[in-house]
């Protein structure tokens, strides 16, 4: 019976890591957070992550935080917000449409490619981008720029 | 030190702040974003009285057709200065084109959680007040004329703060206390020359969540009125004044799930006005009428989305007052081209059991108004 429940425990348990690091591992095996390799943060949760790209949070543990969005139709921007922000384009340029006109704010500085993004954050030591790197893969990174672990 | 008088003053140095940025951004390394919006909107109705003052058998470019261009510069990281002016119908005439300064103001934002306004903003009545200019932003054609032609104010000069947060589970709440001052004309029927305009005094909270799926405000404001009258019942006064003391009370409730978003807003005006002065020629006799009453208005808005980016929808609205009384239904659609431009089209059918000169230059009881709309909306930044 101790045999039968211990295993049934393990079986749960192990459904219960393989669910979680699917869905962990959806968010994070192909979307990469990157930021200036001095910038004191390391980690960012998801929440927080959204939350700088809605314009509603600026910084993490103190430190400031400035988002960089790719440019509209580029694979790592409709990943970005399909998979994070789970968002569409309509959807999230709608909501800085309303944001921007209702006296909120204007919506995150946008970049062309990813050499722009590195160039900029090498020059901007507190901004934050994100690329999407297909399953399997990691991404080359120049010197100077690091990957933030998404938690 | 009177608040009427600085706010022009820190008006035109919000705008001289905004516009050097503008002119010397990249020199003076400060970021500014210049943007726009516009409608061009045709209206054909089928009734030889005027409707939301335009709408008639003729047809009409002028019902929420605009123009507009917003400046946002960030002075520093915690200043910022936004400056919106508008090409639109006049406000205070039927005819003619106005060139209009509907935002101007500066913003203390001192870390995530607080933000100070000073200088003109729009008051956050209803779910899309402050952003009815921008016809892009939101899905109906024409939003409810029973609450969004009631209000009589939508801006002020003043000072706001708000203070915004993220719980633990994700929402997003918005809290705002506004009080500030701003002249506000009102419309009168068949009146040749500028409407009047009415000094309003304005106090206001609004509070308001956001969750995954929902949004819900709520929001009380208080007015002051206080406007000079030159006549009553047709006779010509002399020192006549009325002073008014009104409250609006909203609440706004949107609902999204899969392919629908379900929409309901209600209004709460409460009134008391006291008019008094002499009347002449003849023996002077003072009049004195102290009316009191209520207004209320609501409104059920349905929306399908369609092939994921665009919609179609219903609508339902009604005002009831002690004068007053006005359903409306609607139908329509919004085509999105681009998550940018739109095109929509919508059916009304509207009821005015009794008249209502702030909408219609009707005067005849149980009148009923059908119009179609088509519009082209876009912003661009």
């Amino acid at each position: 019976m101790i045999a039968r429940t211990t295993g049934f425990v393990k079986a749960a348990a192990s459904i219960g890591l393989y669910l979680m690091l699917g869905v962990v591992g959806a968010a994070s095996a192909e979307v990469y957070v990157v930021t200036s390799a001095n910038h004191p943060v390391n980690e960012i949760a998801i929440r927080e992550l959204r939350s700088i790209y809605k314009g509603r949070l600026s910084q993490v543990n103190g430190h400031s935080l400035k988002p960089l969005n790719a440019a509209p139709g580029t694979t790592d921007r409709d990943e970005f917000l399909q998979r994070i922000m789970n968002l569409n384009e309509l959807d999230y340029t709608g909501y800085w449409h309303v944001r921007r006109y209702t006296g909120q704010g204007t919506p995150p500085a946008e970049v062309e490619n990813r050499e722009e993004l590195f160039a900029t954050l090498k020059e901007q030591p507190d901004g934050i981008g994100y690329l999407w790197m297909p399953p399997g893969t990691k991404p080359k990174l120049p010197e100077g720029v690091k990957v933030i672990r998404l938690k | 030190m009177n608040l009427a008088h600085i706010l022009p003053k820190l008006l035109k140095a919000a705008a001289l702040a905004a516009g050097l940025a503008f002119a010397h951004g990249q020199a003076m390394a400060v970021d500014y974003s210049l943007s726009g919006f516009g409608t061009v909107q045709y209206t054909l109705g089928d009734n030889e009285q005027k409707y939301l003052r335009f709408i008639n058998e003729d047809g009409t470019f002028k019902v929420n057709s605009i123009l507009g261009a917003q400046l946002d510069v960030q002075l520093s990281e915690q200043f910022s200065a936004t400056v919106q002016y508008v090409a639109a119908p006049k406000q205070r005439r039927d005819e003619g084109i106005e060139f209009d300064n509907r935002w101007a103001f500066l913003k203390y934002k001192p870390n995530d959680n607080w933000q100070f306004k000073l200088g003109r903003q729009r008051l956050n009545l209803y779910l899309d007040s402050e952003n009815l200019n921008v016809g892009h932003t939101y899905v109906p054609t024409n939003l409810n004329p029973e609450l969004y032609y009631d209000a009589g104010v939508l801006a002020t000069d003043g000072f706001s703060a708000n203070y915004s947060f993220e719980d633990a589970a994700g929402r997003y709440w918005n809290l705002q206390a506004i009080t500030g001052k701003q002249d506000i004309v009102q419309r009168l029927t068949n009146f040749r020359g500028d409407f009047p305009q009415n000094s309003f005094e304005i106090d206001g909270i609004s509070l308001g969540v956001e969750g995954e799926n929902y949004r819900i405000q709520i929001a009380h404001h208080g007015v002051e009125v206080d406007r000079q009258v030159s006549q009553f019942d047709g006779l010509p006064v002399i020192d006549g004044r009325i002073d008014i003391t009104g409250r609006l009370t909203n609440l706004g409730i949107e609902y999204s799930w899969i392919n629908y978003t379900i929409r309901t807003e209600f209004s709460l005006t409460e009134i008391a006005a006291t008019g008094s002065g002499f009347l002449a020629p003849g023996t002077p006799r003072q009049f004195v009428v102290e009316p009191k009453y209520e207004e209320h208005g609501a409104n059920l808005l349905l929306i399908r989305k369609v092939f994921e980016k665009h919609a179609v929808y219903g609508s339902y609205g009604r005002f009831i007052s002690e004068f007053d009384d006005q359903y409306s239904f609607a139908v329509g659609g919004k085509y999105n081209l681009s998550p940018s431009d739109s095109i929509k089209l919508e059916l009304q059918h509207v009821v005015e059991k009794s008249n209502r000169p702030q909408l219609s230059d009707n005067r005849i009881p149980n009148t009923t108004f059908n119009f179609l709309s088509v519009s082209y909306n876009w912003v661009w930044q």
